[in-house]
């Protein structure tokens, strides 16, 4: 990073290299749409350039990074909003045919299904969730990312983890 | 704990798309090629000045332009040389030196006087300029006052473009009206002090004293307000 900083643009593209999976991983979740996370995941790496004088050497890159994108994926969401014609409609989350417990689930259908269940969450729930398990974050570096109290990330992961579960449980029914 | 396995499996990072590396590396290599190029062009500028203000900006050695014909004419080639140095360091965001509006006709006055009120980082269209100095019809005709603009960089003619997106001519010999484009785009406006909690403008004399360590970008004032950070009464951030 410090290399990245004095202006090395190599250094820079290994930093992008290093980070797009995930950048990109948590725009995928947050914004819902494949092209609209390579846009966003853009545009949070360019920010990231332009900033680099501003990055603050007490925290991690990726948390830098992080915040960046997620304070991304919120002006989007906002932008989304207030224009409602572009909204575009993104996967639908998946309406999973009614299957008897006992069927088995193939694997693919059991993500899927938890990623829809995971687009039906409130925004900031999504965000906590993803943070924890992407990257396994410490409460304290998702509070900076995202600006919360570290009270309240926890509060969103129970709350974000609970609304999960009943998905959740028919994957460890299948493990069984 | 199965559950929290489950999530970490669902929530596993997907490769980002194969061409997201080259959207990203490609403008940043832009960028940073304009910047070089900038970087060597402040030691080629020469710089002339009466006593009301600049007179021309130019590209040559230093030494190949008159000397100041008095001393305020001198001060001022020496504060448009430090401030055109900073500009194209991208330390600086706006000019504070004057120009001399004598060397300019009725109608290029007023085009140039608009020009000048473009703020850092935006573009306007030659037919936006037209309009403004109340002739709507003379979207050509501002094109030719721009293209004789003796004050470059200073009155940023370089941030008036086509208004189909293309970024049209550009007059001064060896320098590309994208590089500059390209700089403003880089350059953050806004830059707060972490020990003062003062927000400035770039190039603003308090702003250039903040050290390196203690220097925070901002994209919005409400951005730094949000943070607790209060407006620079010298440079007026607003």
């Amino acid at each position: 990073m410090a290399a990245a900083r004095r202006g090395e643009v190599e250094a820079f593209g290994a930093l992008v290299g290093r980070f797009q999976d995930r950048l990109f991983t948590v725009t995928l979740r947050l914004t819902r749409n494949r092209a609209t996370a390579e846009d966003v995941t853009q545009q949070a790496f360019l920010r990231a350039w332009e900033r680099r004088q501003s990055y603050d050497g007490r925290w991690r890159v990726s948390t830098w990074l992080y915040r960046i994108v997620t304070n991304l994926c919120v002006d989007e969401h906002r932008r989304r909003r207030a224009h409602p014609a572009a909204l575009d409609p993104g996967t639908p989350p998946r309406v999973g045919r009614a299957r008897q417990p006992h069927e088995a689930l193939e694997e693919r259908e059991v993500r899927d299904r938890l990623n829809g269940a995971l687009a039906r969450l409130p925004a900031a729930q999504r965000a906590v969730l993803v943070l924890r398990y992407l990257d396994d974050l410490s409460y304290g570096e998702i509070g900076r990312i995202c600006g919360l109290p570290v009270n309240t990330v926890k509060s969103h992961l129970l709350r974000g983890k609970a609304a999960l579960r009943p998905m959740l449980a028919v994957v460890w029914r299948e493990d069984g | 704990m199965k559950e929290e396995q489950a999530l970490r499996e669902a929530l596993a990072p997907r490769p980002a798309p194969p061409s997201l590396f080259p959207h990203v590396m490609g403008p940043v290599r832009r960028a940073q090629e304009a910047r070089k190029r900038l970087l060597a062009l402040a030691p080629r500028l020469s710089v002339e000045a009466s006593d009301r203000g600049l007179t021309r900006v130019a590209l040559g050695r230093p030494g190949q332009a008159p000397p100041p014909a008095s001393g305020p004419a001198a001060r001022w080639v020496t504060r448009a040389r430090r401030e055109l140095r900073e500009y194209l360091e991208g330390r600086r965001t706006f000019f504070a030196v004057p120009w001399d509006p004598a060397v300019l006709g009725e109608f290029q006055g007023r085009v140039l006087g608009i020009t000048a009120r473009i703020p850092f980082g935006e573009v306007r269209s030659y037919g936006w300029i037209a309009k403004a100095v109340g002739d709507p019809g003379a979207a050509r005709a501002v094109g030719t006052a721009l293209a004789t603009n003796p004050v470059p960089l200073v009155i940023p003619c370089h941030r008036v473009v086509k208004s189909d997106g293309m970024l049209g001519g550009y007059s001064f010999p060896g320098v590309r009206k994208e590089w500059l484009l390209t700089l403003e785009g880089s350059v953050s406006r806004l830059v707060g002090c972490l020990s003062t909690r003062i927000l400035c403008r770039r190039g603003c004399p308090h702003e250039l004293r903040v050290r390196d360590a203690n220097r925070i970008a901002f994209a919005s004032i409400a951005e730094a307000r949000a943070q607790g950070y209060r407006p620079c009464g010298v440079c007026k951030p607003a």
